[in-house]
């Protein structure tokens, strides 16, 4: 079937998503490096960058999107002599992740709870 | 770990059919910002992707016709039973990605009444016509009296065509989005000076407080400016297209941002397994 052999190799070039690269020469030692996120921007980033700030060995973390026509993010990351830029990333994740369990915890609980107007239909 | 003085708090304020009020605090700017754009753009939903249009007299263009229909927000309750195409097997779709859905409106031309202006021969054509092959993806109008338009037809005019509706994210096609709007406000009163009024004469008669102004204190005008302050309450409304629960944009929002960390988090560990090892970590 020729039809499926040309789709099956498209799909091979397909950009990867989510895909995180070093941007060369940036992490001249472990404790500092840039990330570039493919497919991200500032929704990402900037709560990223504040939970990366709120890590007390974190010297400097900061984002930026380097052109607005391409789809990615850098993100720069310097810590102290105790860890290293790429655990410390790992961190960042993690936290930021039970940040938005804890969000929909209390949600959840909150939808339970039921103490808010409701209204089937009509205005507020 | 520590959840940065006992982590976001949300408190629902009012709950409707199509939209829901909250208050999300006790959280930086840019938790609750990346809350409204996911909100907003990566929330995703169904809407007709693709238009094949075998009969078309209508005054409308085929084109035109296809965007309206890509416009027409469907019910997408059950999305996520759905595959997005770039990661179905198929070539162009199938039932797994996607949902037909066809259109079919012929008017007869009625010689008696031809000749009779009181009587109002134009055919509305709109969502209610739209005949889905999968119940739970269909146009999203309850009030069957107010449908969604798609063409005015005149007798004799046909119009006859299949859609494919896919799954998506508004930061492809903002027919994706499941929201109509968010509103998102913080510090009703301006303590924070983030905000910069263009004043004729007088602040506070030309910019009167906002609704949510009642939820905190007023300007103390013997407090000095407190340039350490941080946002910490954010005011904000979800209105959807009907096509979602607003209670469920909200919480699917939160799951898209914890699969967009993990999947970092997995990607991050394939590229740097072995640079770790180098270093001697
Ligand atoms: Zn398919």
């Amino acid at each position: 079937m020729p039809a499926t052999a040309t789709r099956m190799e498209e799909d091979n070039v397909e950009v990867d998503t989510g895909k995180v690269t070093i941007v060369p020469g940036t992490m001249t030692e472990p404790q500092c490096a840039t990330f570039c996120l493919q497919d991200e921007d500032h929704t990402l980033g900037n709560a990223l960058r504040w939970v990366l700030m709120k890590n007390r060995e974190v010297d400097f973390a900061s984002y930026s999107i380097p052109h607005p026509s391409e789809t990615r993010t850098n993100l720069r990351i310097q810590t102290s002599d105790k860890t290293t830029a790429v655990d410390t990333m790992f961190k960042g994740l993690d936290d930021l992740s039970d940040i938005c369990s804890h969000v929909i915890q209390t949600f959840q609980a909150e939808l339970a709870k039921g103490e808010f107007e409701y209204f089937e239909d009509g205005a507020f | 770990m520590d959840m940065y003085n006992g982590g976001p708090e949300v408190s629902i304020r009012a709950l409707k059919k199509d939209s829901m009020k909250f208050v999300l605090s006790n959280t930086d700017l840019s938790v609750a910002n990346a809350l409204r754009r996911i909100m907003i753009a990566e929330v995703p939903t169904m809407a007709i992707d693709m238009v094949e249009i075998e009969t078309n007299s209508t005054v409308l263009t085929d084109e035109f016709i296809a965007h309206r229909l890509g416009m027409i927000p469907l019910s997408s309750f059950d999305v996520d039973r759905i595959q997005y195409t770039r990661d179905c097997t198929c070539t162009l779709y199938c039932p797994n990605c996607s949902v037909e859905l066809t259109l079919h409106v012929k008017v007869n031309v009625d010689y008696d009444d031809m000749n009779d202006p009181t009587i109002d021969k134009t055919r509305q054509v709109t969502s209610l016509d739209l005949v889905t092959s999968d119940e739970s993806v269909k146009p999203v109008s309850d009030d069957r009296a107010h449908p969604i338009l798609i063409v005015k037809m005149r007798p004799g005019q046909e119009l006859k065509l299949k859609c494919v509706a896919k799954k998506g994210v508004a930061k492809e096609h903002a027919k994706w989005s499941p929201v109509y709007g968010v509103s998102f406000e913080y510090d009703p009163y301006n303590k924070l000076r983030h905000s910069h009024y263009w004043i004729e004469e007088d602040e506070k008669l030309e910019w009167g407080v906002s609704a949510n102004a009642v939820e905190e204190a007023p300007i103390d005008p013997n407090e000095p400016f407190d340039y350490n302050a941080k946002p910490d309450r954010y005011y904000m409304e979800v209105e959807t297209s009907g096509c979602m629960k607003p209670e469920d944009v909200a919480l699917r929002a939160m799951t898209i941002m914890q699969d967009k960390l993990g999947g970092l988090q997995i990607k991050l560990d394939d590229e740097f397994k072995e640079d770790t090892q180098r270093w001697g970590y």
